[in-house]
């Protein structure tokens, strides 16, 4: 073998290898969010009198690492455990017609393109006047994507955000952040840093709105808050959390917080209703008058995905 | 006739010097104070407000249920706000981080924001200073 198709042999060698480490980087056990999907339900009832019956029904499965809720295929929902791509439904005993059906465990393949699955399980079926047997069958297609749903979410979504706050002009980290926006207008990243942006060009109305649409999903806030706290801890160098109940001046700030009844911040009229969410109103009075308020919260949060 | 106009005249004048101070009363918290009345020394707040957005140079002190606090408004249009004694029921750590830090917010004159000398957390966006610092911050424990 010569020295340059040799080198040409690393190299188709190396890509080989990269591709293979892409594709092998997903699997649904690591996974949390949702995928919907169309399934093919072919049931078997020769063993019962009957035939063999298909049916194509939208299905939704949510996941949450391991656990996986399936949505209803026929026999209503079910909550499954992935190991790797490999989704166990247990066995179950479900009321079905005038009798029962025993369901065994289901062990459904998905596919590392994360574009299919397939999976049988048998079911015994027995009333008052017959006992017998039959096979369902599941095949999925999915319908919310062409792409493993990791590199089509919180993955690129990290990326998006990385890119945008990289940009150096004003117009090219709206346009970033205005796409993650259309997809998903709660997201706490692109609104935080729509909001700071806001603020940088003096658009405080523009800004407060944008805190407001970054603090709608209350588990984030919470989690932020809670962060905060620890952070504002160590940069007032306090051994012991302020409560309303140890300092009196923390005590009147809450009740002012609390009594707001309508008025400006910066030059913008707020509403009372803005206030209505306690835990809303008094972190966006901390970020609108705590020093750094923006990077301290960038810090806390990190990045999609992020622990 | 003019002797009428006179009469009338000197009504109208009257009646607007008499509703004057009425008007003053019901300004809206959020809003500058419609004030005329600078004197050189005030003990109330509201006498404060008044002064300091005429720009007049002066200070008071008011103790408060957060502490004592000093309020000085100048000539220039510059107001400051100092905790000089924080409430004695704030822990020893909560006084040595608050005592004495003081915020400074620059106005135009005739539009002095009330909630300076009202509010522990409201108004203060364009202020700046230690205080103001503080007082943002420890919202985080709100």
């Amino acid at each position: 073998m010569s020295k340059t198709s040799c080198h040409c042999f690393v190299v188709v060698l190396l890509l080989l290898l990269q591709v293979a480490v892409v594709h092998a980087a997903f699997v649904y056990e690591n996974h949390v969010g949702t995928t919907q999907w169309k399934v093919e339900v072919k049931v078997d009832e020769t063993g019962c009198g009957g035939g063999v019956e298909t049916e194509d029904v939208p299905v939704t499965i949510k996941h949450d690492n391991t656990l996986a809720d399936v949505g209803d295929f026929g026999h209503g929902p079910v909550r499954g455990t992935f190991n790797g791509n490999v989704l166990t439904i247990p066995g179950r005993t479900i009321p079905d017609g005038s009798g029962e059906s025993q369901l065994y465990e289901a062990k459904i393949q998905f596919t590392s393109d994360c574009l299919g699955f397939s999976g049988s399980y048998r079911w015994n079926y027995e009333d008052s006047y017959q006992e017998c047997s039959g096979t369902t069958s599941l095949r999925g297609t999915r319908n919310d994507g062409k792409e493993c749903p990791a590199q089509a979410g919180v993955l690129s979504q990290r990326e998006q955000i990385e890119a945008a706050r990289k940009e150096l002009d004003d117009v090219s980290k709206e346009r970033e952040y205005q796409e993650i926006l259309d997809k998903d207008p709660q997201n706490f990243w692109a609104n935080w840093d729509m909001a700071e942006l806001r603020k940088k060009q003096g658009k405080a109305g523009e800004s407060l709105k944008y805190v407001d649409a970054a603090t709608s999903n209350k588990n984030i806030l919470a989690s932020t808050r809670a962060k905060l706290k620890q952070e504002e801890l160590k940069r007032l160098n306090l051994a012991t959390v302020p409560t309303p109940f140890t300092s009196p001046l923390l005590r009147e700030s809450i009740g002012e917080a609390d009594r707001w009844a309508g008025g400006f911040q910066y030059d913008v009229s707020v509403p009372k209703d803005a206030a209505a969410d306690k835990n809303k109103w008094r972190f966006l009075i901390w970020t609108i008058n705590a020093p750094d308020s923006g990077n301290l919260v960038n810090r806390a949060m990190g990045l999609p995905g992020d622990e | 006739m003019k002797g009428h106009t006179v009469t009338l005249l000197c009504g109208l004048v009257f009646i607007i010097a008499a509703c004057a101070p009425a008007a003053q009363q019901t300004t809206p918290s959020g809003t500058e104070p419609q004030t005329t009345p600078t004197p050189s020394t005030c003990t109330t707040k509201d006498c404060f407000i008044a002064s300091a957005n005429a720009c007049t140079d002066l200070t008071i002190t008011v103790t408060e249920a957060a502490g004592t606090f000093s309020y000085a408004s100048s000539n220039d249009c510059l107001f400051t706000k100092t905790l000089v004694t924080p409430n004695a029921n704030e822990t020893q750590q909560m006084k040595t981080l608050l005592q004495g830090k003081s915020l400074t917010c620059k106005y135009v004159k005739g539009k002095f924001d009330q909630r300076w000398v009202t509010s522990l957390i409201y108004g203060m966006e364009y202020c700046k200073g230690q205080l103001k610092d503080v007082l943002g911050q420890l919202m985080a424990f709100a």
